[in-house]
């Protein structure tokens, strides 16, 4: 972890109030998030990673998701215990989030223009001209050619590349100092992922902000990130640098990871797959919750293992970390 | 959004004549004439049979017909038989009292409606919420009529706050106009509370339904992670979408508002085109029965088609098109 990290996730944890009683989607969960640093929060879906992005800026379903314990720091601000002004004041503002829905996250019934005007008008205090004529620059400089004339085009009017682009104008318009993409190119066609990951990487250069890129799939944080933050069943497994994590990752998930990783853009193969599924929150599982799927469980994996440390920076929660990066491959069982 | 406008334009006009003929050919069907309801049993059958060819009633259907719309066409509606008068000053006599009726209603109606119903799905499961949706349904289930009748009953026999009907007797002049408001206030209370409420009720429960699907929507996460209030996330961004849907239910209350009101002008006495409408089905009075019908078919129409329009206004994938 960095020094004076601009966004420090600790201990968060998510309760979820359903019918059949209250589960937990996100335990304990922490990570940094640094200036000009992109890091990859990756695992399965239904790991809880949109769960923990949502909690950065409060934004879960509540009911039925409520936070119950940790703190989210932005620089020295809890912004788990800011009032619902003060929180309004961050969002869209100093943190900007983008999701993996650019066909339905933008207001169909609002020109894209006025989408990105809007959010200038409220935070950074311009008048309608003012704010209209700068989201017009924005738009320019997400690459949108034409940007003055699809600024009055309404969301219907343009591909879902084109789409994912506005919302990250609206998302930059405000300067943020940290950026949330959950899942922004999995909705996309690899050309077009392609481009909007080196958009991505683009803006970060020329913005200095730290983007928090959650993603179920490996391959598309493998070049942008500088960490990784694997995550499942609602814990984190494993942070490590991306070439530690790629060359001696030490929990068995991650191995798993990275042997389904088809190359970006190849067709899925369902080839090496780690059996089984992510258990539900609500089931509770003794010991290591990827105990059951696991191909290199002893019988100490019943007691759970803490976050342990492999070297400067790389921690996993696996007893068998060093067997594991001994052996290096997920086992081709049949 | 011309020849969109045209193309409805043109539709409006061939429903309308549609109807006309559908009533034209009903009227005639229903054996009897207006004169049946006219005469004694002594009447000389030569008198009636010069009265029906005065007005041109003894003449085949057809010709009947031709007569009439060629008369439409060029606006001259008819003599009512009832009261000897032209149809036009009739109808001209109660479209102002049934405009200003039907107005206020859908006022009260649509105002009352959509603001319980975006606060009720806004605070959903709140006793507000609980509160609205048990009068909502209470009121959305008795007939008009009736409630009509209670409220008479409550308010101008018990009560004695509000006259039961009319329209009072104080002229309109510039130099009374307080005391004339005054009057027409209190004689619009109790039909615009009854017209108002009935369809306040039911467009409360849609605006909830609606406000409450569109909630649910991606864009509004985004909304609120901009960093919006929630006034604005609903007031703006929600509240746009879920009235896209109520926009149709705009154009469809012109019937039941029109329908509405001639029970309710039956039963407060309002001189409005539904008392005209009543009586002059009650005396056969052909002329005025079609004329009225026209003219509540063209408020309809109208209806749909400003629907239709602010439709295009409100949701741009439509003006696309
Ligand atoms: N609104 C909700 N209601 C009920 N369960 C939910 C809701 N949102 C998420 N969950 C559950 O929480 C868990 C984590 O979900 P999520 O954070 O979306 O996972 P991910 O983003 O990693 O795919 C999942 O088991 C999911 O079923
Ligand atoms: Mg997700």
């Amino acid at each position: 972890m960095s020094d004076s990290p601009l966004l420090r996730v600790s201990n968060l944890t998510v309760a979820l109030h359903l019918e059949g009683g209250t589960s937990l989607p996100v335990r304990d969960v922490s990570f940094d998030v640094g200036a000009s640093e992109t890091v990859g929060l990756v695992g399965e879906s239904g790991c809880g990673k949109s769960m923990t992005a949502l909690s950065i800026l409060r934004l879960i379903p509540k009911p039925p998701a409520e936070i119950v314990a940790g703190s989210v720091n932005l620089s020295d601000v809890d912004l788990l215990k800011l009032d619902s002004n003060g929180i309004r004041r961050v969002r869209g503002n100093r943190v900007a989030m983008i999701f993996q829905e650019p066909m339905t996250s933008l207001n169909p019934v609002y020109s894209c223009g006025e989408q990105i005007a809007e959010v200038l008008r409220l935070h950074s205090g311009l008048d309608r001209r003012r704010a209209w004529a700068r989201a017009v620059e924005m738009l320019d400089r997400v690459q949108i050619p034409n940007a003055a004339e699809r600024a009055r085009e309404y969301p219907h009017q343009l591909s879902g590349g084109m789409r994912q682009r506005v919302m990250i104008a609206m998302a930059i318009a405000c300067n943020p100092e940290v950026l949330i993409a959950d899942e922004p190119t999995t909705a996309l066609d690899v050309t077009i992922q392609r481009e909007i990951l080196a958009l991505l990487d683009e803006l970060q250069a020329q913005l200095g902000m730290g983007i928090l890129h959650i993603t179920h799939d490996l391959a598309v944080v493998s070049e942008s990130a500088h960490r990784i933050v694997v995550m499942y069943a609602g814990q984190v497994v494993e942070e490590a640098s991306v070439d530690q994590l790629f060359s001696a990752a030490a929990h068995p998930y991650s191995l798993g990871l990275l042997a389904s990783r088809p190359e970006l853009g190849a067709r899925r193969s369902r080839l090496p797959v780690i059996e089984g599924r992510v258990p539900e929150p609500s089931q509770e599982v003794e010991g290591c919750r990827f105990r059951e799927r696991c191909p290199f469980a002893v019988d100490r994996c019943t007691e759970e293992p803490p976050l342990l440390e492999v070297s400067n920076g790389h921690r996993a929660r696996c007893w068998e970390f060093e067997r594991v990066q001994r052996e290096g491959e997920w086992p081709r069982v049949q | 959004m011309i020849s969109f406008f045209t193309r409805r334009l043109l539709h409006s006009v061939l429903l309308l004549w549609g109807v006309l003929t559908l009533t034209f050919g009903a009227l005639h069907i229903a054996p009897g004439d207006p004169f049946d309801l006219m005469i004694s049993p002594e009447t000389p059958p030569e008198y009636l049979e010069a009265m029906r060819e005065l007005y041109g009633l003894d003449a085949p259907l057809h010709q009947q017909y031709w007569r009439w719309i060629n008369g439409v066409v060029r606006g001259d509606l008819g003599l009512s038989l009832r009261l000897q008068r032209p149809v036009r000053d009739v109808l001209a006599d109660a479209l102002p009292y049934t405009l200003l009726l039907s107005s206020l209603s859908m006022l009260v109606h649509f105002l009352v409606g959509t603001v319980l119903g975006v606060v009720s799905a806004a605070r959903r499961a709140s006793k507000l919420d609980r509160t609205a949706t048990i009068v909502s349904v209470a009121i959305y289930s008795l007939p008009v009529f009736w409630f009509a009748l209670m409220m008479q009953l409550l308010f101008s026999y018990l009560l004695r706050w509000f006259p039961s009907g009319g329209v009072g007797d104080v002229p309109f002049g510039w130099d009374n106009l307080g005391p004339w408001f005054l009057s027409m206030a209190r004689h619009l209370f109790l039909p615009v509370l009854v017209l108002g409420t009935a369809g306040a009720a039911s467009v409360a429960r849609f605006m909830r339904a609606s406000v409450i699907d569109a909630l649910h929507q991606d864009y509004v996460r985004t909304a609120y992670g901009k960093g919006l209030p929630e006034r604005l996330v609903v007031w703006k961004h929600v509240f746009r979408n879920a009235s896209i849907p109520l926009i149709t239910l705009v154009g469809l209350s012109f019937p039941f508002l029109l329908s509405g009101s001639i029970v309710v002008e039956t039963i407060f006495s309002w001189p409005g085109l539904g008392r005209v409408m009543v009586e002059a089905i009650q005396a056969r009075d052909y002329p005025v029965i079609l004329a009225s019908t026209m003219l509540t078919g063209s408020l309809v129409v109208l209806g749909s088609l400003i629907a239709d329009v602010s439709y295009a206004l409100v949701d741009p994938r439509i003006r696309a098109r």
